[in-house]
Parts: C-alpha cells; structure tokens; sequence
C-alpha cells in the first residue's frame, strides 16, 4: 500500500547492505540521501581505507574469485578489494599503470585499459593492428596469431613469422605499455607500446582503430628499448634503450620527432633498466640486477597452463640495484649512494617517484618493488613474482608489510584520491567562500569540521532560539536604494540582522500574514506568494483573478485594473457596478489575512487560508493550486465576518480537510492584534522575553488601505500596566519603515 | 620617440615578465597580463622582476592556468575603451571562466584558490571561491566533508551541541 521510506533503513542495515555493493555503487549509493550518506562514509572506511595519492600494489588474492582485485596500500597498511568488468582479472595480464588505470592484455593478446576503482574499460586498437601480428586459424580452428619476430634474413623486411595461440602471444609481445596521461581524457591520451620483436615502438591515441609504428625516424632506433617515461612538464616520452641511451619522443607534432640527449654507457642488456623522475625534476636510472635460482618446491599453477611453464622450481630474484643521476651536461651516470628522502616504486607501472615527507608511513631511501620481468613471464608464466622492498643499505629485499598472501599477477597503481587539505585553507579565503552561502548552507558548512568553526562564527546569524523575530524594511536602508533588504529583529537576543530577498522588492510587498517562518505578502500586481526569508525559497500563491469577485480588465489608458465586486449586500441590486482598483492598491482593500496550516516546503500538505474583502468572506487553496475556492453554502458557517484565524495541528483531523479556529463576528474586537503570547511554561525557554505582555505589531488592515503610511504600532504590551512599552530602553530594534508593515516571524529554514 | 612609443603601445604593455614556477617551468608574459596579480604589479613598481619572478609555492600546473587566465583578461582593460569589442570580449570571458571553473577537480581548485590568494588576483579568487561555495550548497555537513575529504573532529557532545544551537532553524 504506502511507498516504503528507504531513508529510514536502520544505519546498521544500511551499513550491511552498502557493505556488499561494489566500490562505484557505493559511491553512488552515498550521494542518495544525508542519511544514507553518513552509512556510506562509515562503509568507506573499511572498504576504502585511502587517505592519500600514494600506489597501491594490484593483485589477485588466491582466495578470491577470479575477477576480484586486491588494492593494498603500503602507505595506508591497508587492504580492499574490488570487482572488476570482464574478462576475469585473473584472466588478464598487467603490463602496465598510470594515472590510476592499468594496462591488461586479455586472452585474445589485446590490450585494454581500465580504471579498478571506477571500473570503465576502454579497448585499445586490437593486437592484429600492430605491423608484425596477423591472426590465422590452425587446423583444429582455433585462433592463432603469427608474429614476425627477427629480421634474420636481410632480405624479408618482416622477418619470419613465429606462431602462437592467441592467448600465448601476450606474454611474449609486450614489454611495456607507457600513458600519457589519463585515458579518460579521451584522444587526449597517447598509449607507447614497447613490444617485441626487442623493444619496438608502436603508439595510438585513445579511441584510435589502428597502432602506429614509430619507424624510419631520424635519431630513432629501431629496437632495443627497455622502458620509457612521460615528461607532463615538457610533453615529451623518454625512451630508456638498453645501452643506457634515453631518447626524447615529441608525438605533439605533425610527425614524430626523436632527440638523442643521452649517449650509450654499456652494451650489455643486463642489468634491467629503468627512468625515473624525481619530484625536483632530476632523472635517474634504475638498474635491476637478477639472478636465477631454484628452489626445491616447485610452484603451483593450473593444469591449463602446463605449457606455460617452463621449470617451476625456478626464480629470478633481484641481486644488486644500482642507482645513476643522468648528468646530461657531462653525457654521463653518476653513481648514487642513496635515494635520500625519496620513495620508488617500480614495476610493470609507470615508474613512480615520491618525496617521503609527504607519505610519513613509506620507507625513505627504498624502492617499493614489483616483478616486470617479461622475459621471464613468457617462460615461466607461474614462477614467483618478486614483489618486496629494496633496502638499498643492506641491499635487501624486504617484506613487504604483510598484504594477504597468493598473488598471480602484480601491478602498481597510482590512486586517484584527492590530496587537498580543504582544512587547511586560510580563515580569510574560507570567510570569501562561507560569505557565499545562503543560511541553510552556511549552517551546515560550521558544522562540518572545528577548523572552519571560527570562520562561520564570525558570519552565522544572532539566532538561537525558536523565538519570533521582528521582518521589517530598515529606515536606514531607505537611503541606501537597497529596497530588497530586510531586516528581523529578535527579542529574545536583541541581535539584529539583515537578509536579501529575491524579487520583488520587499519594499514593494505587502505583508498579510506569517506562519512557520514563512511570511505571505502581496505584490504590486496584488497577487500572494509566500516567501521564506532565510532560505530565499519563494512560491506564487494562486493569482488574484482566481478569487470569485476579482476581474480584471484594461482601463482606457491601456493600464491594467482590477474590477472587485466587493459589496454583498448590493450583489441583486441593478443599480450596483463593480469597484475598480490599480492593480498595487487592490492588496490594501482586498486582504484582511493570510493563515497557513504548515510550511509551504510540505507543498500540496499546506493549506493556505485567506480572509478577504467584503466583510472577511473565506476562500483558500493549497500550495501548488491554480485557483482559490470560495467557502460558501456550508452549513454552520456564515458567509462574512470572519476577522482572525488559526490552525490547530494538534486537532487536525486525519486525510481530507482541516478544522480552522474562525473567530465569528460577534466576538467583536475593534482591533486584532497580530501577536504572539508566551505560555507561562515557555517563559522559562526565553529568559530574555517579558513574560505575561504581548509583543505587538500593527495589523490594522482597515487602516493601511487608508493610510498606506501611516505610523505602525509596535511594542509590548503590559497587561498589567494597561500600557504599550517600547523594546527596551533605548530601543534594541532600529528604526523601521512603515511600510511594508512590520511583521512577527519564527525563522525557519524548512 | 614617437615610434619608440607606439611600438610600446601595440606590444599590451612593452615589457615581459618572466614567472618561474616552483618545479622550474617558466612563463614569459607581458607586464599588462602579469600585472593583475597584485603582488607582480607591486614588484614591477619596486623594480623586482629583472631576474625573473619566483613563485615557489606555485606548480608549474597551477601557473599555466593562472597564465592562461590573466592572457584572457589581460583584453580587459585594453579593449575598456571600445565598446562593442568590449561586449564581445565580455562574452567570450565569460564562457572561459565557466568552463575553467567547471573543469577543476578538488585538488587542483585548492591549490588555484590558494595560487590566487598569492598571487592577490582578486576576480580569480572571488571566481574559485564561489565555485567551492557552490561546491557546499545544498549539501548536508557529511556531505561536505565527503567533498572536501575532511575528518568529523567533533566530539559526539560537540556535535549535539551544534544541532541544539541550530536546531531552530531545522525542525519545523
């Protein structure tokens, strides 16, 4: 029957349920609603423990099904999983990462890229794009892929074509895949492929049907690169060639332009090599040096991928790294001692270089090390990846904390959190940015952390009770040309304040009554809306026309009038003709009051009530209608005469109307006095509030059409005295205008 | 004279500025783009900007954006005098700040406010200052500090203290 309230979830159901959902649907499921959001942070914590941009190592959990990925963060010491799109991440292989995304061939040898944590995937040109691969099938119809590998005969540009099966051709293909940025900047990310045969460059945008074989350019080699790095500063590749050599790329061009700025230091392929830039804008190469072993256990690995290994007993491990500062003045390495403060991490990913200071739980001075020994990887594709620190005191290979063990395949991955301190911002730029808010806003921007406190302190309003205030139109504002200005006034604090209203002018409005913080005004055309003046929140109100006795029509001027049958008595009489009004004087004749039966924000929930002219006759309409109905022909209830009402919520009876306190006519008072009387109770909630007086503002509705600006009575009036007395000597509240007419309102935002 | 005046003239200003980043990277600029940071245009006056002008709390990154936004606004002043090219440009400005402030993430917003705040560009600042105030509406304080990664560091009695203060303006 009812729409169930999934707000209203109890947190630790909420808590159970989020805990299941996938990292982005979780985010998503944060944005719902303030309720669930607080579940959302509680469930992050856990299943998202990363506090900084530091890597985390991205690896398949033996435990785990084949398409969870484990994130652990060695500067968090923390572990969480994610589900990635398929094919199962078990299934890929990682050859590489950037700016939060890895690079995976699937079974098929092509290549793709994807973000863990978001989870879009975005396909690369297919493997048979690439100048040296064809696919083929074999006899038994299974795909399979030629690769031309070597050049030995002068002859055969392409060299000759070595098979593989297509999900085998990977692990010998590619050495290294370098981004230039992050693929979701879309063509904007060039892709370097470093592939076999022996370090050859292809590249392609993202979006781009085909590689691109980067051959026959003047300073390029042929072959022979190892690694390579983006320059983001310069936008320039790097290219690390196994003699030691580093070439700059420039793909920005019409065609690409290579540089030779660092000549060959060794002939040797050993040790691996690597670049890496620092924070400061150094460059480095990293040397790797392996060393083959054999264990007495030999690995375990699915029966499928027999083939795929060679000799599982045995392991390369890292002997010796050697650290060298490029001196590109003296076209030499210097040999390094130490990394100082600084933190490496180097792998399959694009190599990373940190500043220790800013990551106080990562190791100064190591390299963070994972296993990217392709030539390996063909041979043996289950031997044990080297993943650990490198201690370059000890020359070491330590542990590497303690992530959960059985891993398969090992990336690094930069994570895309945010690094902002927003704590941190200086109070004045703070002051510039709270100034902005409206109140609803500014409430809750001091309620998020004590460091932004004291900012909001300084601009939150004098409010702190749900007392009445005082909204009028300021006498020193009039000089000022600031007609939308309003000022309120709190008895209860003696603060005052002043807010901007949205249009019209409230000078230019007529205030005909005020309920839940929300006040009714009339504008110049007399047509009613009703208006919160903290939140600026506004709502027409249906328009004067819609009332039975208005009409209007074009004068012979052209202006706009309003005809207002107002006499009932006279209604028979032939003789009798309709009243006309200017549209801005109507308001003064036409409303007695305007009562609501709650906020207007609850919408069609709110029921507005209006007495009006002739003799206070009633009509009303709820917030959202397009006219007013007439309450006539009811039984017990005489047409006119109504001067006051008041809505009840505690008598309020269930589903279609409302019961209304109307005071008939007979109780005659010559004057009702807009205001509002604190219980005996209640005086104890306000201190600062004369207990047993009345707070009085002029409602004198007969008069205003009268004398539009005439003096407005305001004050307390002492029922014991018999007097009215100002508020407080001097004056707390400041000088108002006498129109638009003072008026008590509770602020509230809702 | 004469020619020597109106070569300054057709040049926005005559004389480059360097700006060298704080990871090195440098910015030739003229002295009418350079000089609605208010920090540059006081060192121009003093004489200080003959070996260039160091910003080192400013990345290379952020500089670019800040180059790229007073070369936008440097036509400013220059076209103040001619009317129609004036509104045009006004147009143009207008849709570059929207999609320069649009297209800033968390981290990069941060260090541009506090660049400009450096810097003393004021429009900048006013500009990135009510992108993170709009960043703030309509948001619950949880949700602000989701926005802005910032830890609740109120005690659970701070907390409530903070609800019963603004409690008048929350329940109805």
């Amino acid at each position: 029957m009812g729409i169930s309230d999934w707000s209203s979830l109890p947190k630790d159901i909420v808590i159970v349920v989020m805990g299941k959902l996938e990292i982005p649907d979780l985010l998503s499921a944060g944005a719902v609603c303030a309720s669930w959001r607080a579940a959302c942070t509680a469930v992050r914590r856990v299943r998202f423990p990363i506090t900084d941009k530091s890597p985390c190592l991205l690896y398949s959990c033996e435990a785990d099904d084949p398409d969870l990925a484990t994130f652990y963060s060695p500067s968090n010491n923390a572990t969480f999983k994610v589900r990635l799109p398929g094919p199962p991440f078990r299934r890929r292989y990682t050859v590489g990462s950037d700016h939060g995304w890895i690079v995976t061939a699937d079974e098929l040898s092509n290549l793709q890229v994807i973000n863990p944590l978001s989870g879009v995937q975005i396909d690369l040109p297919p493997v048979t794009e690439l100048y040296n691969v064809e696919s083929f099938i074999d006899e038994q119809g299974s795909l399979m892929y030629n690769n031309y590998e070597d050049s030995m005969h002068r002859d055969d540009p392409l060299g000759f074509p070595v098979p593989y099966p297509s999900q085998r051709l990977r692990l010998f293909l590619y050495f290294r895949v370098i981004l230039s940025c992050s693929p979701s900047a879309g063509s904007e990310c060039v892709v370097l492929l470093l592939h076999s045969p022996d370090g050859q460059l292809s590249f392609a945008r993202i979006g781009d049907h085909s590689w691109t074989r980067l051959t026959d350019i003047e300073n390029l080699w042929d072959r022979g690169y190892r690694h390579a790095v983006y320059n983001k500063n310069d936008g320039l590749f790097y290219l690390l060639h196994f003699q030691g050599s580093i070439h700059t790329l420039n793909l920005n061009g019409p065609s690409p332009v290579v540089n030779e700025i660092l000549k060959g230091v060794t002939a040797w392929d050993n040790p691996t090599k690597s670049i890496v830039m620092t924070p400061r804008g150094d460059m480095l190469q990293v040397w790797r040096c392996r060393e083959l072993r054999w264990n007495d256990a030999p690995v375990q690995f699915p029966s499928e991928d027999s083939e795929d290994v060679h000799d599982p007993c045995q392991e390369l491990y890292t002997d010796e790294m050697l650290l060298y500062k490029v001196d590109f003045d003296g076209q030499k390495l210097d040999k390094m001692d130490s990394l100082e403060d600084h933190v490496l991490f180097l792998g399959f990913n694009s190599s990373i270089c940190l500043s220790a200071k800013d990551f106080p739980n990562l190791r100064p001075g190591c390299a963070y090390l994972a296993d990217d020994s392709y030539e390996e990887i063909g041979i043996n594709k289950h031997t044990l990846r080297e993943v650990g620190i490198w201690n370059f005191k000890s020359e070491t290979l330590e542990s590497l904390g303690d992530p959960q063990s059985g891993f398969l395949a090992v990336a690094a991955a930069t994570m895309a959190a945010a690094a902002a301190d927003w704590t941190s911002l200086p109070d004045d730029i703070l002051f510039l940015v709270m100034r902005q808010l409206g109140i609803p806003d500014l409430l809750n921007a001091g309620a998020v952390c004590s460091s932004w406190r004291p900012t909001y302190s300084s601009l939150r309003l004098p409010i702190t009770d749900k007392s009445p205030c005082l909204l009028y139109s300021c006498d020193a504002d009039a000089d000022a040309d600031d007609d939308d200005v309003a000022t309120v006034y709190s008895p209860s604090s003696g603060a005052t304040f002043k807010l901007r209203l949205p249009a019209p002018a409230f000078r230019r409005r007529y205030m005909v009554g005020s309920d839940h913080g929300w006040v009714a005004t009339a504008d110049e055309l007399s047509n009613l809306q009703v208006i919160n003046p903290l939140s600026g929140v506004q709502i027409d109100l249906p328009p004067v026309t819609e009332l039975y006795h208005v009409a209007s029509f074009t004068d012979d001027r052209g202006r706009l009038m309003y005809s207002n049958q107002d006499n009932w008595m006279r209604r028979h009489d032939p003789q009798w003709l309709p009243v006309p009004y200017h549209p801005q004087r109507l308001r003064l004749f036409l409303y007695y009051r305007v009562t609501l039966s709650c906020s207007p924000s609850a919408g069609s929930e709110c029921i507005v009530l209006l007495l009006h002219r002739p003799d206070g006759e009633l009509s009303f309409a709820r917030v959202g209608d397009r006219s007013w109905t007439r309450l006539t022909g009811i039984e017990n209830l005489p047409k006119t005469g109504y001067r006051y009402a008041f809505y009840n919520k505690n008598d309020r009876s269930g589903g279609v109307g409302i019961r209304v306190g109307l005071i008939p006519p007979y109780a005659s008072l010559w004057r009702i006095v807009m205001m509002f009387m604190i219980h005996v109770r209640s005086s104890k909630d306000f201190p600062n509030l004369k207990a047993g007086c009345a707070y009085l503002a002029d409602d004198a509705y007969e008069e205003i059409c009268v004398n539009k600006h005439t003096w407005r009575e305001l004050g307390i009036w002492n029922f014991k005295s018999e007097t009215l007395e100002s508020f407080g000597d001097p004056p707390s509240v400041l000088p108002w205008l006498n129109w638009p007419p003072p008026i008590w309102i509770t602020p509230s935002i809702y | 004279m004469a020619a020597a005046a109106a070569e300054a003239t057709t040049d926005g200003g005559g004389k480059m500025i360097i700006l060298i980043s704080a990871d090195g990277k440098r910015f030739e600029v003229t002295e009418a783009v350079a000089s609605q940071s208010q920090l540059i245009s006081n060192m121009i006056e003093d004489d200080c900007t003959e070996n260039g002008v160091r910003l080192p709390n400013v990345d290379g990154d952020i500089l670019t954006m800040v180059v790229d936004y007073c070369n936008m606004h440097a036509g400013d002043a220059a076209a103040a005098g001619d009317t129609m090219k004036a509104s045009s440009t006004e147009e143009e400005l207008k849709k570059f700040d929207a999609e320069l402030v649009q297209a800033l993430e968390n981290p990069v917003l941060f260090k541009l406010i506090l660049a400009a705040n450096f810097l003393n560009i004021k429009s900048l600042l006013d500009m990135t200052c009510q992108r993170v105030a709009d960043m703030m509406s309509g948001k619950t304080p949880e949700q602000m500090r989701e926005t802005f990664s910032i830890e609740n560091d109120f005690t659970p009695e701070e907390e409530a203290a903070i609800r019963q203060e603004n409690a008048w303006a929350f329940d109805d």
